[in-house]
């Protein structure tokens, strides 16, 4: 659906003064249905790309090249294309239902349709109580309730999240991702940067993992936690009212099985052992 | 088109709801005031002293809105990522700069048309003569306050805010003097200074042709050509600028 080619993004703060590589020289693709998410520590570069990716800025250097099903020129990609940026920041004198209309009409939702749609989505996201309020009222979850409406009240195909899990409450947070899957499993592709790495690991399928500016890891999440495994099981029993966990070796397995049978203890767990994502990254980075 | 007037109507809202039109409201009250008690220290001349101070004090909160908050209204969207909000949606570059720019316009015609209506109203209220020149008096402040609010927002598309504001004050006073300037004996004289009094008429808009003000005051005739003439110097020139703006905004990196 799109494809990052080389992107290099460099600054310079004055002309004396060596480059800065925010991006360099990133290359991946997102395929239609996925849901990416796009891992990084504080200032690792996941803005900068999504800006170049929104033609906010240019990058320096390299190519992103959309799939013609989000269309053929800029103004039809972007009605395809719902985002929501870091730390959404919204005309504070508006009220939530003006801004609303204002981005929905921008969207060229007819008003009759973005009315109903408002409705819907407020109700939905746990909005509609405050949407007559202006918007400097508002608390930064609660704008960031506002701003994840404006990204897909227009239905669009692609999503570009950014931090959008900042700033909620725990309840937020929830509500936030199983509205990321049911979007995920309706067809839509979603592109979300974070770094808290067990919100990416809970919903997304794809991981996209940059570290200074630079790809560390772009592939299934599954893959890498299969390609970090050990073969070691943990098992938990317990014997004389003690429970026991212990690491036992794939081999081992059945023999260790059948003598605790044996020995007439009762078994609680037998499981594969498999890291966190957040291990793996961890390590990676090591 | 439709998407220019989307960002126009949310502009102006936006703005009207900040704390731009209580001060309106007050400078209105103030302007009653001032006119009044102007007009009791003029021996022999209120109508005349209500009607300059009124005009006066238009022109003034127009540049102020013009230049202070035109040298925000990008820069102040940038740093609050407001603008990433719009700009994300198929709305284009120069369609969203112009929505902004007519939206704090909106809010400069009405500030001409309240505080200009009030000081006609105290004008014909101490007994002074209507003249159709007043009407021209007010459009040509409200194009004057729209060139300074252009020029505010391209200094601020490439320097920061409190730069664009100097450099707007300069093109202010500059497209004032400048029309004087060049009658000066020393300028005459100097090739020198000639050219470089040229180079401003061109750059610098001359401001001196859209101010009326002693025309309306001293009752004096001014033929339609002018005003037609000036109309078109102006729409001219704002065409030049906004297409240099324009052109800066779309290919602006907004980091």
């Amino acid at each position: 659906m799109i494809e990052f080619v080389n992107i290099t993004k460099k600054f310079k703060a004055n002309f004396w003064e060596k480059d800065f590589f925010a991006l360099d020289n990133v290359s991946f693709k997102i395929h239609q249905g996925d849901l990416v998410g796009f891992l990084g520590a504080n200032g690792a570069g996941k803005t900068t790309l999504i800006k170049s990716l929104m033609e906010f800025s240019r990058q320096t250097s390299g190519e992103i090249i959309f799939d013609p099903v989000l269309g053929l020129n800029s103004l039809e990609i972007k009605s395809n294309i719902g985002y929501l940026p870091e730390r959404a920041y919204l005309y504070q004198h508006l009220t939530g239902r003006e801004f609303l209309n204002y981005t929905g009409a921008l969207n060229n939702i007819s008003s009759e349709k973005l009315k109903n749609l408002i409705k819907e989505w407020s109700e939905k996201i746990q909005i509609d109580y405050a949407l007559d309020r202006q918007i400097r009222g508002y608390s930064k979850g609660m704008q960031q309730r506002l701003g994840f409406i404006s990204a897909l009240i227009h239905g669009p195909k692609f999503l570009v999240l950014d931090e959008p899990l900042s700033g909620l409450d725990p309840i937020g947070r929830k509500e936030f991702k199983t509205i990321m899957k049911e979007l995920n499993n309706e067809g839509i592709t979603i592109f979300f940067s974070s770094h808290i790495v067990s919100d990416v690991e809970e919903i997304c399928n794809k991981v996209v993992f940059i570290e200074k500016g630079k790809l560390i890891y772009n592939g299934s999440i599954d893959e890498i936690i299969i390609k970090n495994s050990n073969d070691n099981y943990t098992l938990k029993f317990i014997k004389d009212d003690v429970i026991f966990t212990e690491s036992i070796k794939e081999n081992q397995k059945n023999q260790i099985l059948s003598n605790l049978i044996a020995s007439n203890v009762s078994i609680l767990e037998l499981e594969k052992e498999k890291p966190t994502l957040e291990e793996i990254i961890y390590k990676i980075k090591q | 088109m439709k998407n220019i007037l989307t960002v126009t109507k949310f502009t102006f809202l936006e703005v009207y709801r900040s704390k731009l039109m209580i001060s309106l409201v007050f400078l209105s009250i103030g302007l009653l005031g001032v006119s009044y008690v102007a007009s009791e220290f003029a021996y022999g001349a209120p109508a005349k002293v209500a009607l300059d101070v009124g005009l006066g004090i238009m022109s003034i909160s127009n540049l102020i809105i013009s230049i202070f908050i035109g040298a925000n209204l990008i820069n102040k969207e940038i740093e609050q990522r407001t603008l990433y909000m719009v700009i994300s949606k198929p709305i284009s570059r120069a369609s969203f700069l112009m929505g902004k720019i007519l939206g704090l316009s909106s809010v400069l015609l009405i500030n001409s048309l309240v505080l200009g209506t009030l000081s006609i109203l105290i004008y014909l209220l101490f007994k002074g003569t209507y003249s159709s020149l007043m009407f021209w008096t007010i459009l040509f402040s409200f194009l004057e306050a729209f060139t300074v609010l252009v020029f505010a927002v391209f200094f601020s598309l490439i320097t920061n805010t409190t730069l664009s504001v100097i450099f707007t004050i300069a093109v202010f006073i500059v497209g004032h003097a400048i029309n004087e300037t060049s009658k000066l004996l020393l300028v005459k004289v100097s090739s020198f200074y000639s050219s470089l009094i040229d180079i401003s008429f061109i750059l610098v808009p001359n401001f001196y042709k859209l101010n009326l003000k002693d025309f309306v005051l001293y009752q004096q005739n001014i033929s339609n050509d002018y005003l037609l003439s000036t109309l078109l110097y102006l729409a001219f020139y704002l065409l030049a600028l906004l297409s240099a703006v324009l052109l800066i905004f779309k290919n602006k990196n907004l980091d």
